[in-house]
């Protein structure tokens, strides 16, 4: 077998791969020849200060085997930037891997991070830090690095692009005026030349994204916009630079840094959707256990999660989270769930009970026997789950992307069409034919089709925002507009989130207030709500002695010299309070037994108040023929009770987090197009399994993030809203889109037949924009009217100021 | 109470009615006879310091309505920055502001050139819009002295005209009056 050099790398391979003429190593190093190009791939291998393939490979291959071996092994979770495509992680992970002393490489992409087992007395984080800097991207071990949603290098192209189109667009008054051949040679070759050096960075530098992607997707065959934009702008270009040589009457430098701009506008604003994806997932992260104490012949040894197995016995510890998912085997303790069930209130954990990762185990030593380990546990599950569901795209994106797909090959062929049809039967010669097939390239080059689902989103997002809801994704109004079905948490979302005390039985403020005075010994919800229910009544609350809290059960201690134990009423209670409880656990409340020295002198029950909107918002969806379910963690009793006072129909308790991501699923895959509102933790992967995520503000740090719409006032009645705004927001994108391609139609046309004049070819493009940002406008509802004022005046102001320079007064 | 905003407006009135004043002087008769003379015998002062007028006209104008200016500026920048912490942002519209600064001085250069000043003259539909532009540039630039310095940005009104001025006449020692 022949064994072949790659060139990009410089690694031999017995298993080379082709592509492109090129040999390459490995998937990695083909793909990132296919982003970087002939070019880049030139400038990699020959600019020291980017990469040195040398000092990259010079330690040669590591034995992980051999280092392994009674050495210092540790793991570096590493922070990366520069990330452009997941070839990129490919990359680092083909080198990081062969570095001596490294044991094992993870690069996750879409977390931007590299987690790295090394064997600590051969490498260490320094090292590797400096490797992937050679390879031309950022490491930092621990924190995130700078957010890729805001690029500033992308920032900078365009900022650069917008300054020098404007001082391009000034100084070609002149050439739009047609006075360019009234000049004197000295001065028009001054404009000019002086034109030609101003376009030149917005094309190749500013433009450099675009002429990259046009690259790729012209070596891989997959027509994108890239390639309609890098022809357009590189030909107004180039037709230009010939009209500076020959004299010609008409220079296109301003088209080209427009077209550039415009698209560079677009891009910066749908950039910040990636950022969203790391932040969800570096919390989820920060959640899971790195290592693990696992019992092994009797002693206990500290080792990575990823070599824990099933089977095997961990010791969880006080304040520690559970690292995988397993049965307790030996010991008691209160965990903290609210990760995966949203509800705050630590669940006692003894032998036989069930643990999952993530949980937060409160104060006992617990031996817990390993079900699930490393990816398979519920949340190593959910953070897959996570990444799966954002590589989709977007709706709009992908019919952006079909019409792409048909529209830019027909240009390119109309265009080279017109060159044929000019030269060959119009007699017009190779210079004038050659001209009009680039008329046609750039009076068809889609600025206003890249410009209007961005533009669109972000007028909707702003008319959105004034209701209180924050888009966290660009594709998110998009989502939105197609919903038909709701499916709606209920703690939290539906609820206030906030218990309070509704019955006492009997209704004795002593009985009240020597309850409040146990429970202000308590930080538990249920606890805080009885001394709200004592505080809003007036009573004194008297000093308790001998408190103790009873996790999961309660709490006790002595007041007034007697012994006072508030907690749940699991006990046998007396028949005409059995009632009682019976009646108010099928109300859906959480019932609590008052005891004094030993004997049950009352109950009273606590429950979460409905939200009072809640109703109203559920029958605005009902009638705009949205289909509104209820799915939820709690037990079917207060589920029942929720659903009932909202007026909801259909409802589901006791669901897992997965078992809720399962319903949206099941309904996606009915044909439905389903919205999730939650606020919990344990609503994350339904909120990104959804079509739709709308997470509450007031909700937990990792459901906002999971959410693509955050509703900052919990206020249910802005859902409908939401979905209305988002219609209509949609509405505007298609005829935008429709009114681009009719624009084309129009136009593609005039230019082929020769009848596009520059100054027709400017005055299209300008009017084509300013319809689109008109009809996109009518979004803001009443901003549009102070915006449209204030820039009526200043057009007045402007006129005023032109008459006042014509007449020379 | 209401007399703060009241003077404000008065102010603002009283800003941009001396903005246009300047204006119209500049692109009166008389002084465009008087340039386009000069400019026929190949002297650029007379055209450099009309064009200064006029962006100082332009600059009073920005600087008086700079808080509207700040108020558009910032919501591009939160429309261009979602992600970024408002720090970042300010950073980034401050150095557009710089630029818009820098970029309304460099333009000076193009009034050196008498073929150039004279070729607008002459074309009275040019000379509006090259007057507007550079109104217009003034507009920026007193916004951007604002975004920088809110009020105390009136000390753009001295450094501008003495950067365009040692511009112009650096460029054009032996050509500048005749």
């Amino acid at each position: 077998m022949a064994v072949l050099k790659c060139d990009l790398c410089g690694r031999e391979s017995d298993r080379p791969l082709q592509a492109g003429g090129h040999t390459f190593c490995c998937h990695g190093c083909r793909e990132l020849w296919g982003v970087l190009g002939d070019e880049g791939m030139a400038a990699l291998r020959s600019g020291p200060e980017v990469i040195n393939w040398e000092a990259v490979w010079e330690a040669g291959e590591a034995d992980p085997g051999q280092q392994a071996a009674g050495h210092e092994v540790r793991t570096a979770s590493l922070a990366l930037s520069g990330l452009w495509c997941a070839s990129c992680a490919q990359l680092i992970h083909h080198v990081v891997s062969r570095r001596p002393g490294v044991l094992g490489v993870r690069v996750d992409f879409a977390a931007a991070r590299a987690e790295v087992a090394y064997d600590a007395t051969v490498t260490g984080v320094a090292q590797l830090d400096d490797a992937i800097a050679r390879l031309g991207y950022g490491a930092r071990e621990g924190a995130d690095m700078a957010p890729r949603g805001s690029d500033p290098v992308l920032l900078w192209r365009l900022g650069v692009a917008v300054f020098l189109t404007a001082v391009i667009m000034m100084f070609s008054v002149p050439i739009w005026s047609g006075y360019l051949p009234d000049l004197g040679p000295p001065a028009r070759t001054a404009l000019a030349v002086s034109l030609w050096a101003l376009a030149t960075p917005v094309v190749f530098w500013a433009g450099w994204p675009f002429l990259r992607g046009a690259a790729v997707s012209i070596r891989h065959a997959l027509p994108t916009m890239d390639v309609l934009v890098a022809v357009g702008s590189v030909a107004a270009y180039a037709y230009s630079c010939v009209a500076v040589v020959t004299g010609g009457r008409y220079l296109y430098f301003d088209t080209a840094g427009m077209i550039v701009s415009f698209l560079l506008l677009g891009r910066n604003l749908e950039l910040g959707a990636r950022e969203r994806v790391t932040r969800v997932l570096s919390l989820l992260a920060g959640m899971a256990e790195k290592s693990a104490w696992v019992v092994r012949d009797g002693v206990e040894t500290q080792v990575a999660v990823a070599a824990v197995a099933v089977g095997d016995e961990v010791v969880v510890r006080p304040g520690q989270r559970v690292p995988v998912d397993g049965v307790v085997f030996e010991g008691e303790s209160a965990v903290d769930e609210s990760l995966l069930t949203g509800e705050p209130v630590a669940v006692t954990k003894a032998a036989r009970d069930i643990v999952y990762a993530g949980t937060l185990n409160t104060y006992g030593r617990m031996v817990v026997r390993v079900t699930r380990a490393s990816d398979d546990t519920v949340l190593g599950r959910t953070v897959l789950a996570m990444r799966e569901a954002q590589a989709r795209k977007g709706a709009w994106q992908r019919l952006a992307d079909s019409v792409l797909r048909v529209f830019v090959p027909l240009v390119l062929g109309i265009s080279a069409l017109t060159f044929a049809v000019g030269y060959r039967f119009g007699h017009l010669g190779v210079g004038p034919a050659l001209l009009r097939a680039i008329a046609t390239l750039v009076i068809a080059c889609p600025c206003a089709l890249a410009v209007t689902t961005p533009l669109a989103v972000l007028a909707g997002s702003q008319r959105l925002g004034r209701r209180g809801v924050l888009l966290r994704r660009g594709d998110a109004v998009e989502r939105a507009a197609t919903v038909d079905t709701v499916l709606v948490d209920k703690t939290g979302t539906l609820t206030r989130g906030r218990m309070h005390v509704s019955d006492v039985f009997p209704d004795d403020p002593a009985l009240l207030s020597q309850a409040a005075a146990v429970e202000s010994g308590s930080e538990h919800p249920i606890a805080a709500a009885v001394v709200e229910a004592a505080g809003r009544r007036g009573l004194a609350i008297p000093a308790v002695e001998e408190f103790r809290a009873l996790p999961g059960l309660g709490a006790q201690g002595r007041v007034g010299g007697r012994r006072v134990r508030v907690g749940a009423a699991a006990e046998a209670l007396p028949p005409h309070l059995d009632r009682l409880r019976a009646r108010w656990e099928a109300a859906g409340r959480t019932v609590l037994a008052v005891s004094r020295d030993d004997e049950v002198a009352g109950i009273m029950s606590v429950e979460d108040g409905v939200r009072p909107e809640a109703a109203d918002a559920v029958a605005r969806l009902a009638a705009m023929g949205v289909a509104v379910e209820m799915i939820t963690g709690d037990a079917p009793g207060p589920a029942q009770a929720v659903a009932e006072a909202v007026g909801i129909a259909h409802w589901r308790a006791r669901c897992r987090p997965d078992e809720k991501a399962g319903r949206v699923r099941a309904l996606q895959e009915a044909g439905r197009r389903v919205a999730f509102v939650g606020d919990g933790v344990n609503d994350a992967l339904a909120l990104v399994q959804a079509d739709l995520g709308l997470a509450l503000a007031t909700g937990a740090d990792i459901a906002v993030e999971a959410g693509q719409l955050t509703l900052v006032h919990p206020d249910l009645r802005t859902l409908p809203e939401v979905l209305e705004a988002s219609r209509e927001t949609v509405a505007t994108i298609r005829v935008n889109l429709w009114w681009a391609l009719v624009y084309n139609v129009l136009a593609l046309p005039a230019a082929a037949l020769g009848f596009a004049s520059p100054a027709l070819a400017a005055l299209a493009m300008v009017c084509s924009s300013a319809l689109v940002l008109g009809n996109t406008l009518r979004l803001m509802g009443g901003v549009p009217w102070r915006m449209i004022r204030g820039v009526l005046a200043v057009v007045a102001f402007a006129a005023v100021l032109g008459v006042v320079a014509w007449q020379g007064v | 109470m209401r007399s703060g905003p009241r003077a404000a407006v008065i102010l603002r009135a009283a800003g941009l009615i001396a903005s246009v004043a300047l204006y119209a002087a500049v692109v009166s008769r008389p002084a465009q006879d008087a340039t386009t003379a000069a400019d026929r015998l190949g002297c650029v002062d007379a055209h450099a310091v009309g064009v200064q007028a006029l962006m100082m006209a332009g600059l009073l104008a920005g600087w008086i309505f700079g808080e509207t200016a700040v108020r558009w500026v910032t919501l591009a920048a939160q429309a261009l920055l979602p992600w970024a912490s408002d720090q970042r942002r300010r950073a980034y519209v401050r150095a557009v502001a710089f630029a818009a600064i820098a970029g309304g001085g460099a333009v000076n250069f193009l009034w050196v050139n008498p073929a150039v000043n004279l070729f607008i003259d002459v074309h009275r539909p040019l000379f509006v819009e090259a007057s507007l532009l550079v109104y217009l540039m003034g507009v920026a630039g007193g916004a951007a002295w604002f975004l920088l310095l809110d009020w105390q940005g009136w000390l753009g009104f001295l450094v501008t005209p003495a950067m365009a001025l040692m511009l112009v006449s650096a460029g054009v020692v032996g050509r500048g009056w005749c």
